[in-house]
């Protein structure tokens, strides 16, 4: 057991440990829920161009492809920190499970996020360079790898919630199932519900965008109506749908008493008492504040699905002259950065509701960190954080400025630099670029 | 599958990582160097561009293949090495964040500040690197050990980190060459031939002050190999100068050395880090997994690794050839 002295910096080193994490780990999922939620948005843009061949079709791909890439790369950034900060401020979560927990993230690297960023430098540089149908094949990839890659972390993050797949033998946890590590329910409909969350974000980040535009009257009338209906039909589908977090509670308030009564489906006392009989004496509740951001996550797909119901009938009914109308545009844009607040409140609950279990029941969080002095970690911290504040403080002011500039703007992608600026195009870039506008 | 792969493997990736990435890092470095004015930065930049993504990558696989496969050696290396990590993943968010937002405002003063970013997180990164690689030669973490503190920033290593950040400027200037047309690619040569000689001599220098300190006699088994593979990095040196002439302007008739020439700097990156790898080979294979987790991790790889090496492939040759002011650009 270590020595008082060593425990005090530990607690305190721990506590920044796990403040660093929440916050990182929260501004990652920020970029991660709009990659997610907009890329298949922006892949079925450019097939509906490839295929369709309507202008207007190639104008959207471009514009909200640059809004999709600007953030992306905020996303791969802040996910080179969490790849690392396991081993970093972690190491005894890695020395206890790292036979079972780094698997899952190890294939992430291998099979998912190799292939999405390799694709996905070509996506970007590949206009009018590569053949069109091979460069949609490619935004497809892209999509489809960032899926499988939330999949893995949903299934490590799965087995810290309730692990499965093996036992522990000799301190350590040993994999011996990987077909019940990646059918953990706790993985499976933590991922279902992440993926209907994050088509959430990035269609109403689609509707809420276009409608500021149509309030200010814009006058590239069709891209935004064409922009608007398919943000308002994506979110009015998957908004409600993610509602099927609930049906995690039927478990939760077997394996985790203390998040099932921050949703109210537990009294705390009953959640208490199942804790202690099955762990000892200790107090296991989750804080009492819980409750608020639980409640207010529960409400939340409902809320949103339902708005975009409203203005779509409005759209169908008005014949579309609902876009002119300001009393309805107006809110509509200031919904947007709701849900990205709701896909926060939703990890807030279910990372503050397995505490205080690194991996639930085998092994407590404040075993698992890294012997490392307070100094360290509050210089990592400083680093880390503080980078990641005024990245993501340039990455929604570069988004809202794009955003703000529209379609016809120009500067997007597959532009050539120099010779955009001076109106020349050469070779199958000037193919491309006449094809799409 | 025998455990001497998995550390072919994880070597396999930090190499790649090493060289690919360390063009970047070097082209970074003499951004401002060879760049003169807005539209030859971003051509420089560019030239990186497609592969900027692609390069990276391999980083998050030897990380990943670090934590699944050797996980102990992932918590006792990044914790033992704490500073260095801290350094090494805060420049590459300095460094990514400046290619991806660089390009995106007209304004002069958002580009310089992000050119000049771009420069020293790209030289933290060279150096940080070759810190690591002087650490691991001191002594490879082992079990839940806490940070080494200044040890990482004895002199040893920090022989290795300029050593490193030439190695990689060489590699990055030429690769400008290899890419960059006319002028911008001949100043790029020029550059190249000036590093050839301190590059090699820093090589020798590792090696030899290696020995000679002792910092490394406990860490490294098998010196005599490990010795051998890293001055094999000098041959590829070598070969440079012929392939480097001075009144090389760039331009396609010449691409065929300076293509054989980036492969030259990219074995002169390669062979030393294999070379410490080879060092540090029995004090690595002690931290593997059990047996179950490799396994099921090699099944997934024997699949994963052929993907992987094609998408690269097919990434190399979608977009060879050198880039001018028309190409279209993103960063």
């Amino acid at each position: 057991m270590p020595v008082r002295v060593v425990e005090e910096a530990v607690l305190s080193a721990l506590e920044l440990a796990r403040l660093q994490f929440a916050l990182t780990a929260g501004f990652h999922f920020l970029f991660v829920a709009l990659t997610l939620g907009l890329a298949p948005l922006v892949a079925i843009m450019q097939t509906r161009h490839v295929f369709g061949g309507k202008p207007v079709h190639g104008q959207m791909t471009r514009f909200w492809g640059q809004l999709y890439l600007i953030n992306y790369g905020l996303g791969i950034i802040t996910g080179l920190v969490m790849e690392f900060q396991f081993g970093l401020n972690w190491n005894g979560l890695t020395r206890f499970a790292g036979n079972v927990f780094g698997a899952p993230l190890a294939l992430e690297t291998l099979t998912a996020f190799f292939l999405e960023s390799t694709f996905l430098g070509m996506w970007i540089f590949g206009w009018g360079r590569l053949p069109r149908y091979l460069h949609l094949a490619l935004i497809w990839l892209v999509t489809l790898t960032a899926y499988l890659s939330a999949f893995w972390i949903m299934v490590a993050n799965g087995f810290q919630q309730h692990p499965v797949g093996g036992r522990v033998v000799d301190g350590e946890f040993q994999l011996s199932d990987f077909g019940e590590l990646i059918t953990n329910p706790e993985a499976i409909d933590g991922m279902v519900h992440l993926v209907f969350a994050a088509l959430l974000v990035g269609s109403l980040f689609v509707a809420g965008i276009s409608a500021w535009h149509f309030a200010r009257r814009t006058a590239d009338a069709e891209f935004f109506r064409s922009s608007l209906w398919m943000g308002l039909v994506v979110a009015a589908v998957f908004g409600p749908l993610t509602i099927n977090g609930s049906a995690q509670l039927d478990y939760l308030v077997v394996d985790q008493p203390s998040k099932a009564a921050a949703f109210g489906v537990l009294s705390p006392a009953a959640a208490q008492a199942a804790l202690t009989a099955r762990f000892g004496p200790g107090n296991y509740l989750s804080p009492s504040w819980l409750d608020i951001p639980a409640t207010i996550m529960r409400f939340s797909g409902f809320l949103f699905g339902g708005l975009s119901v409203i203005v779509l009938i409005l759209m169908l009914a008005s014949r579309g002259r609902v876009t002119g109308w300001r009393w309805v545009m107006r809110p509509l844009s200031w919904v947007i950065p709701l849900p990205f607040v709701i896909v926060l409140v939703g990890w807030l609950v279910r990372e503050e509701g397995r505490q205080p279990w690194m991996v639930y029941g085998l092994l407590r969080t404040d075993e698992s960190v890294s012997p490392v002095q307070l100094t360290g970690v509050i210089t990592s911290f400083i680093v880390f954080v503080g980078i990641f504040t005024i990245l993501a403080a340039l990455n929604y002011g570069l988004i809202v400025h794009f955003a703000r500039r529209g379609p016809a703007a120009g500067g997007l992608l597959g532009m050539p630099g120099a010779a955009a600026r001076a109106g020349i195009v050469d070779g199958g870039a000037a193919e491309s670029a006449a094809a799409l506008f | 599958m025998p455990h001497v792969l998995w550390l072919v493997v994880l070597g396999a990736l930090l190499t790649g990582y090493l060289l690919l990435d360390g063009y970047a890092f070097g082209v970074g470095l003499l951004l401002m160097d060879l760049g003169r004015d807005d539209a030859e930065r971003r051509l420089l930049l560019n030239a990186v561009g497609p592969y900027f993504l692609g390069n990276e990558v391999w980083i998050v696989a030897t990380a990943g293949v670090l934590f699944g496969a050797f996980p102990d050696l992932d918590g006792a290396l990044l914790t033992g090495f704490y500073p260095l990590v801290v350094l090494v993943i805060g420049g590459l968010i300095v460094r990514d964040a400046g290619f991806w937002l660089r390009s995106r405002r007209e304004s002069t003063r958002w580009r310089r500040v992000w050119d000049w970013l771009i420069t020293g997180a790209s030289g933290a990164l060279a150096f940080g690197w070759g810190l690591v690689l002087g650490g691991l030669l001191q002594g490879v973490p082992v079990g839940r050990t806490g940070p080494r503190g200044a040890g990482l920033f004895a002199p040893y290593s920090l022989l290795c980190g300029a050593v490193f950040t030439v190695l990689v400027a060489l590699h990055g200037a030429v690769f400008a060459a290899m890419r960059a047309e006319a002028d911008l690619g001949g100043r790029a040569v020029r550059v190249a031939r000036r590093l050839i000689i301190p590059a090699a001599a820093g090589i020798v220098a590792c090696v030899a002050s290696g020995f000679a300190s002792g910092a490394t006699s406990a860490a490294v088994d098998r010196p005599v190999l490990a010795v051998a593979i890293t001055l094999a990095g000098l041959l590829p040196l070598a070969v440079l100068v012929p392939l480097l002439r001075p009144t090389d302007a760039g331009g396609s008739g010449v691409a065929g050395r300076h293509g054989a020439a980036f492969t030259a700097t990219a074995l002169a990156v390669a062979l030393p880090v294999i070379g410490v790898g080879t060092g540090l080979s029995t004090r690595i294979l002690d931290q593997l997994a059990d047996d179950a987790t490799l396994g099921l991790l090699a099944m997934f790889l024997v699949v994963v690794l052929p993907l992987m090496a094609a998408s690269q492939v097919w990434l190399w040759r979608a977009f060879r050839g050198r880039i001018g002011p028309a190409s279209p650009m993103y960063f």
